[in-house]
């Protein structure tokens, strides 16, 4: 079983900094789980 | 990458997928009546197409490059997520595979016409990020 895709939390504030390397990462994890 | 989730994206996309996946059948005889009787499999061939107001701009996806970087919020996230959602659902009803994805027609081209316009620019990329991985063809390694 793949893990739950996961981006960092945005707890902190109302908005969080995604870098292209978060958002790739998080998008193949999702792929993996869903497509 | 942290350990953190962010709920509203994740379950909000997953939610819809798997509640459209439960409509679809899987026995090979099932998928041909399904695919003759043809009513939700228009429906969601519309999601995908009937929109044809796409901006220029967009009419290719705008992903991150290497380096760069979005803000955005768990109501953004929230949003991408439902987006990204129903498109999934309406390409597993339509039978079709995300490697042919339109991105400016559609559910999804009204969707990112609408940020564009708004000029949530973040929030597109970030979507078009997320897709453009989605909807790379499978390597054999991947496969």
């Amino acid at each position: 079983m793949v893990a739950t895709p996961s981006l960092p939390d945005i707890k902190e504030g109302p908005e969080h900094n995604f870098t292209n390397a978060e958002i790739v990462d998080f998008s193949n994890a999702l792929r993996k789980r869903i497509v | 990458m942290s350990e953190g989730i962010i709920p509203g994206f994740a379950s909000t996309s997953e939610k819809i997928v798997e509640q459209s996946q439960n409509f679809i059948p899987k026995e090979p005889l099932h998928a041909v009546i399904w695919a003759i009787s043809g009513i939700r499999l228009s429906g969601a061939k519309l999601a995908l197409e009937r929109y044809e107001g796409s901006f220029d701009e967009i009419e290719a996806l705008q992903p991150l490059a290497k380096g760069e970087s979005i803000k955005a919020s768990q109501k953004d996230m929230e949003d991408v997520g439902k987006t990204l959602g129903q498109l999934l659902a309406n390409h597993g009803l339509a039978g079709r595979r995300l490697t042919q994805l339109k991105p400016h027609l559609g559910d999804l081209g009204h969707k990112r016409s609408e940020l564009f316009e708004a000029g949530k620019m973040d929030e597109l990329r970030l979507l078009d990020t997320i897709l453009q991985t989605l909807s790379k063809p499978k390597s054999k390694k991947q496969k």
